[in-house]
């Protein structure tokens, strides 16, 4: 059972990295081709994410959100969602950091 | 601001989610484009607070059953709301709306005129004029043209030299620059034949000729009519004969020494107003045409003191309402018989004989020598005074023109 989820996990990676690439040739924008996340970060205040897909934890120093290919997660303090909408989510607070986990 | 008036408008909740998997239930939402936002954790319940608008709070009840979540209202925002809470007050309601709407309505017309610079021609007369030109205390402001009222002022009053009408919230102001009067303005000739005469008997102080023949020095004792320069220039020959003559407009500053006088007499027996103390104050409000009298009718004195002020309601800066408060003072008192001390009399007589000098002083006008004597006696005050003072004593008159008496010709030719 495990083995069967880390070759479809494998799968997926290649199939991504092949698309990525695809979308690279052809210069198309990635995440209108390959549904890529897009972090836009305002100093160290505010954060805008584009192409996620669901938060999967929240308290006040961590939020992880997961995306189509990787989770992304935003450490700091005092951490808020301005808004949260099917396109786009804003967090406010004071960010410590950013990091993606396949 | 925008996006917050239109979250106001549709009404939103701000709520407290608790549950097993809260997550869950903000990732459904999202996927029904149910709109979330200020969304934090709250750790005393374990939970997230967050705003929801109204219609997703309706369209959310499906999913908390579904993620087995809970959602607790903290308070209640916005129009629908606040309707609902103030529903029994129908009539305060439409009581504002009224307010505003009469505001509104009133705004449209003009309520105060203010006029400005007025000396010669009196604000009534004014006052009077801008309401046969249905210009007046509620005409519309649309019917108003202001430069239309400027060009009429203008044409309808000669004394008036400049003019502006302006419009500024329900107030009409017009302001009027008046030119001198009549007699204090001499109407200066441009072309012709024109001396310049003495208006009254004097004698020169100092002539300054710019275009003429001056006819008199300084010093001459001219009597009235005189001329003091000519506006006819004789024009020589090479025999020093006038040849011929050229008639011009004369032009100059003759000034002369003229004696003024001043007498005034002022009894010493007067009736003496004297106030009873008693005083009261009336106050009447007016809406429009109608005046009510506000309190217990006031006791009327036989012979009193009225002093009316007017408060006119100014909401805002020149934004003026047909409602006036009329604050009347009546101080009553009675005429008793009195008699001025010698010192009194002598003072108010040296009040007259000051008013009579200021008025030169005014027009600059210098004042050499001045006499003056009181005499006071048991029933009156008199005093006179005269003065010698500077004054342009010119004033124009048509040149009498003279011809030539033709001269023969002589026969021989000129060498």
């Amino acid at each position: 059972m495990i083995r069967k989820h880390r070759a479809t996990k494998n799968n997926n990676i290649r199939q991504h990295e092949k698309n990525y690439g695809l979308a690279e040739g052809l210069e198309l924008p990635k995440d209108v081709s390959c549904g890529v996340v897009i972090v836009t970060v305002t100093g160290r205040r505010a954060l805008v994410l584009e192409n996620y897909r669901g938060i999967v934890s929240y308290d006040d120093d961590c939020i992880v959100i997961q995306t189509r290919d990787c989770k992304v997660t935003v450490s700091g303090c005092r951490l808020k969602v301005d808004y949260y909408t099917n396109e786009e989510m804003k967090i406010v607070g004071l960010i410590h950091q950013i990091s993606y986990e396949v | 601001m925008l996006l917050s008036m239109l979250k106001f408008l549709q009404g939103f909740l701000q709520v407290t989610l608790t549950g097993n998997s809260p997550e869950r239930f903000l990732n459904l939402c999202i996927r029904r484009n149910i709109l979330i936002w200020n969304l934090c954790p709250n750790k005393e319940a374990d939970g997230f607070d967050f705003c929801i608008s109204l219609k997703g709070f309706r369209a959310s009840k499906e999913l908390l059953k579904k993620t087995h979540t809970s959602m607790k209202i903290r308070k209640k925002c916005g129009l629908p709301f606040f309707l609902h809470r103030y529903r029994a007050r129908k009539l305060f309601v439409i009581g504002i709306l009224l307010c505003v709407m009469l505001l509104w309505g009133y705004s449209k017309y003009v309520w105060k005129i203010e006029v400005n610079g007025t000396s010669q021609l009196s604000q009534d007369m004014i006052l009077t004029w801008l309401e046969e030109q249905e210009a007046s205390f509620g005409t519309k402001k649309t019917q108003i043209d202001c430069a239309a009222i400027e060009a009429a002022l203008r044409s309808d009053f000669d004394v008036i030299a400049w003019t502006s009408v302006k419009l500024e919230g329900t107030k009409l102001t017009v302001d009027i620059q008046e030119s001198l009067p009549e007699d204090e303005v001499q109407t200066l000739p441009t072309e012709g034949a024109w001396d310049l005469v003495a208006a009254e008997d004097a004698t020169v102080a100092s002539i300054y000729t710019r275009q003429g023949t001056p006819q008199v020095e300084k010093g001459a004792v001219v009597s009235k009519g005189a001329i003091l320069i000519s506006g006819r220039l004789d024009i020589m020959d090479d025999n020093g004969e006038v040849a011929n003559y050229r008639y011009v407009v004369s032009d100059g500053d003759v000034t002369g020494t003229v004696t003024r006088t001043y007498q005034s007499a002022l009894a010493r027996d007067y009736q003496k107003k004297v106030y009873t103390g008693e005083e009261n104050t009336a106050y009447t409000l007016q809406i429009g045409g109608t005046r009510i009298p506000l309190g217990k009718e006031k006791k009327a004195y036989s012979a009193c003191e009225t002093v009316v002020t007017d408060h006119q309601l100014e909401l805002l800066p020149d934004l003026y309402l047909p409602v006036h408060l009329f604050v009347t003072d009546r101080k009553a008192y009675v005429y008793q018989p009195a008699t001025y001390t010698k010192t009194e009399a002598e003072v108010l007589a040296k009040e007259g004989w000051d008013a009579f000098l200021e008025k030169f002083t005014q027009k600059g006008i210098p004042i050499i020598v001045k006499n003056v004597k009181i005499e006071t006696d048991e029933k009156n005050c008199v005093i006179r005074g005269s003065i010698q003072a500077e004054v342009p004593i010119g004033k124009y008159a048509p040149t009498e023109r003279i011809t030539l008496p033709e001269q023969p010709q002589s026969d021989e030719p000129s060498e």
